[in-house]
């Protein structure tokens, strides 16, 4: 599989985290952007979904590759916030960008880890012969549904997702003419499943008025089922334990030594773990780029996204890449990577 | 890791100065005892090959709580 081009959207709407002093003590607003690193991030207006995002992405790549809407014979959505409960919201891309019939469209419900796994599953589809030109499309968009917009939030517990998560869609363009996966791993453990969760609005709790009541969850905080859970503490405990083993499972599937690689692409959970984790793993800051100042935790965006805002001059010499994302189910997955000549627009804004 | 120099991180990630963090002391009378310095405790801890479960952290009422649930003595 050759990563043959990467584009990324965000909202015009830029939102200064900062702007949450008017209803929070200054301290705690303080201690969340200095510990997220989070200064800045872009949040869509009502309306505009993951979905529109990621289009927005997809579109103009497709037209700067010049590849046929028809050739395209695969597109695989990343993320936790579709359109609808059904379809799918690949299906809605697959309309939009006006794709031909024969093509396997489908939607991947997984967050932080999304873009490695689907970059696996698209390889393993072009691997199988079936697809030769594959779209994977990575957003999620969760302001003002499971988490309040930054103006919007008025309670305590819900300050540090409202400052954390970001808006974006991403489009990565993948085709059967190369071969620039170098190692590749994957793992899961569902014991973790609740310390990344929206326990309400699904079939386990269905929607009802008492999923918008808050009461105390089994954490002591006061929540509403339709709300993020982020348990910090063992999400950091998980991330140091699974991380750094991932670095050396892909560093050895290459034979690459640290030195070797170019860049460590590390999904934005936040500046504190990406600075424990470059730290711990001793890697050379400038080669981990960060985006989470910026833009925030945009979830199965933040990896691509951060190649596209961080990592322009790499795109066209050959470069190694090492990607590893992380995150809920607990999941966690990585990809080594050697490019040449990705076709790469400036970020896009909508 | 010693006990000293664990209150000493303590005390940065809490962000008082470590005379302040006697054993009795209570932990909820610091503003900045929260999820963050948590993380930062955790991260410490990890980065000296010390393990806790973060789950044990909440019963944590004082100093000494959180040595005994670190081992260190």
């Amino acid at each position: 599989m050759r990563l043959a081009g990467i584009s990324a959207c965000v909202p015009k709407n830029k939102v200064e985290t900062s702007a949450a002093y008017d209803n929070f003590k200054q301290f705690d607003v303080d201690r969340i952007i200095g510990n997220t690193g989070v200064k800045e991030k872009r949040e869509a207006e009502p309306g505009v979904t993951t979905t529109d995002l990621c289009i927005a992405a997809a579109g103009p790549l497709l037209d700067q590759l010049g590849w046929e809407r028809e050739s395209v014979d695969a597109v695989v959505l990343v993320t936790s916030s579709p359109d609808y409960v059904m379809p799918a919201s690949a299906h809605v891309a697959h309309r939009e960008l006006g794709l031909s019939e024969r093509c396997l469209v489908f939607d991947v419900n997984l967050g932080c880890s999304g873009f490695t796994h689907g970059m696996m599953i698209v390889e393993s589809f072009i691997a199988s012969g079936l697809v030769k030109r594959g779209l994977l499309l990575c957003g999620d968009m969760t302001s003002g549904t499971i988490r309040p917009r930054l103006r919007e939030c008025d309670q305590r517990p819900d300050l540090a997702n409202a400052i954390l998560f970001g808006d974006a869609g991403t489009a990565t363009a993948l085709s059967a003419e190369g071969d620039d996966v170098r190692a590749r791993s994957f793992a899961a453990d569902g014991s973790g499943i609740k310390h990344i969760i929206v326990p309400g609005g699904a079939a386990r709790e269905p929607w009802a008025p008492a999923l918008f009541e808050r009461r105390m969850n089994e954490y002591d905080e006061e929540r509403r089922p339709i709300d993020l859970v982020l348990r910090g503490p063992e999400i950091l405990t998980f991330t140091m334990k699974k991380v750094p083993p991932l670095l050396r499972e892909l560093l050895e599937g290459a034979g690459w030594a640290v030195d070797d690689v170019d860049s460590f692409v590390l999904h934005q959970a936040n500046r504190f773990m990406l600075d424990f984790l470059a730290k711990r793993m001793k890697l050379p800051k400038d080669r981990v780029p960060m985006s989470i100042a910026e833009y925030g935790n945009t979830s199965s965006a933040s990896i691509p996204l951060t190649m596209v805002a961080c990592s322009q001059g790499l795109m066209q010499p050959r470069t190694k890449w090492v990607m590893m994302g992380f995150g809920v189910g607990l999941s966690w997955s990585g990809l080594a990577m050697e490019t040449e000549g990705v076709v790469s627009l400036p970020l896009i804004e909508v | 890791m010693t006990k000293e120099e664990f209150v000493k991180e303590m005390a940065e990630a809490i962000m008082v100065s470590p005379e302040e963090l006697g054993p009795k002391v209570e932990l909820s009378k610091f503003e900045a005892w929260d999820s963050t310095s948590v993380l930062q405790l955790i991260a410490v801890l990890e980065d000296a090959g010390i393990v806790i479960d973060p789950n044990k952290i909440p019963d944590c009422k004082t100093v000494q709580d959180v040595l005994d649930l670190a081992g260190l003595k």
